[in-house]
């Protein structure tokens, strides 16, 4: 049975047109019209704020039978924009709108740990059942900064796991089945097991390293002296 | 003593005033000097994640807007209380608007807190760090994700000690009261 023909894909990123959410949509919009499934991609930031653009959307997931998340963490939540869009979105229609539609999920953040981005993949959740929709899972990657939005083929090694989690995701949205072992078992496998004192060490170096090179201060306090002397 | 809230709750509701009118008692009550900040009448802008205020002048935000007021003040409670409808599970959008730019308190380099991996304060953690959601409707699975996000921003500002206060958009004003201070004992703030 294949139930899914047409997919919106929502970005959670603010940083621009190159991100890691980007290089991940666009890497499974291509996959997905291999499949011959019609990906469109709308970037939250670029339309939270306009009435005309979120119709337009609105319009659009009335003929597809799938939305896809693809979304940063943001201290430890979805950005503003996309919560914003989410809610508008919510707003202006009922459940009857959502009715038969599936949601999946990718969440994608800086720190390795799970728990960085379980409350993010958990309101995506909420999301979908509060609509009405049909869960199908979310997927989670820590060290997204490194893809730097760049096509995750030419990333290399870091990305193996996740393109593969990928491929398996784009098979499932063909199916209109969940996110399956599979994928968990790549996701699991992302991230090298490297132990965290090692991994702050490396990131300190080099961080340290360009502050001296660029003589910034990374330890200023511009918007307050002491606490006692405010 | 400073306490900060950050409200990203309209005013024109009915629970607002009520919470309002506890929260300057009972927390006045014990020494802190409170601000009060609506976010839904401020213009913020969204994090647009320039790096600004980690890699070209670490601790400033780039954007020249109301958050510029605000960071001094997050800057200086030693009690920060967030305030919102929830929304999905977790903060609404008024409220992350301002959480998104959390970054500029944060130093860019990395700790190991709590076993995780994280950016230390750029100035003082805050002592105490208290959310307070407010639900539409009864709603088990967003109460909680409520909490966990709660819990896991209190983990990532360094606060010392953290409370969850979950409020029914149609409470009454004595039980309001009875969970602000349920969750002031929980802190520790009261006996
Ligand atoms: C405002 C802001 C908040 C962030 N908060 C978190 C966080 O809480 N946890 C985390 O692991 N990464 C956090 N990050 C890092 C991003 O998730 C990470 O850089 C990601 O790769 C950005 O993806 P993008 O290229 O699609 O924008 C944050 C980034 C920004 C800009």
């Amino acid at each position: 049975m294949n139930g899914v023909k047409k997919v919106i894909a929502l970005t959670g990123s603010t940083r621009g047109l190159k991100t890691a959410s980007d290089s991940m949509i666009n890497y499974l919009a291509e996959k997905l019209e291999g499949e011959n499934i019609n990906l469109k991609k709308f970037r939250a930031y670029q339309v939270f704020k306009e009435e005309k653009q979120i119709e337009s959307i609105l319009g659009e997931l009335e003929d597809s039978e799938l939305i896809l998340i693809c979304s940063p963490v943001y201290v430890h939540s979805l950005p503003y924009p996309l919560i914003s869009l989410m809610e508008q979105m919510a707003e202006k229609t009922g459940r009857e709108f959502w009715k038969g539609k599936k949601m999946v999920a990718i969440i994608h953040n800086g720190y390795p740990e799970d728990i960085q981005r379980k409350a993010a993949i958990t309101i995506c959740e909420n999301f979908a059942h509060e609509m009405g929709m049909e869960w199908l899972g979310g997927i989670g990657f820590g060290g997204s900064p490194i893809i730097d939005g760049r096509p995750l083929e030419e990333v290399g090694g870091f990305t193996k796991w996740m393109r593969k989690a990928l491929d398996d995701i784009s098979k499932s949205i063909k199916t209109g089945k969940g996110i399956s072992e599979e994928a968990r078992r790549c996701e699991k496998k992302h991230f090298p097991s490297i132990p965290l004192w090692i991994l702050k060490i490396m990131l300190n170096l080099r961080l340290k390293s360009n502050a001296r090179k660029n003589e910034i201060d990374l330890y200023a306090r511009p918007y307050v002296k002491d606490r006692e002397e405010f | 003593m400073k306490a900060l809230v950050l409200s990203g709750l309209e005013s024109k509701n009915d629970i607002y005033a009520k919470v309002k009118d506890i929260l300057e008692v009972e927390i006045g009550n014990q020494s802190y000097e409170m601000d009060w900040i609506d976010l839904t009448e401020k213009e913020i802008e969204y994090c647009n994640g320039c790096s600004h205020c980690s890699n070209i002048k670490p601790g400033l935000c780039a954007k020249n807007d109301d958050m510029q007021e605000i960071f001094p003040l997050m800057a200086n409670s030693e009690f920060l209380i967030f305030l919102s409808p929830i929304s999905f599970g977790g903060f609404n959008s008024e409220l992350k608007k301002a959480v998104d730019r959390y970054s500029a308190l944060g130093l860019p380099t990395y700790t190991i807190h709590r076993g995780e991996l994280h950016h230390p304060p750029r100035y003082e953690n805050p002592e105490l760090f208290m959310s307070i959601g407010i639900l539409e409707k009864e709603n088990e699975k967003f109460q909680e994700t409520f909490k966990l996000v709660s819990s896991r921003i209190a983990i990532s500002c360094f606060a010392e000690r953290e409370a969850t206060v979950l409020l029914k958009k149609e409470q009454n004003h004595d039980s309001i009261l009875t969970e602000l201070k349920r969750g002031l004992l929980e802190m520790g703030l009261i006996s």
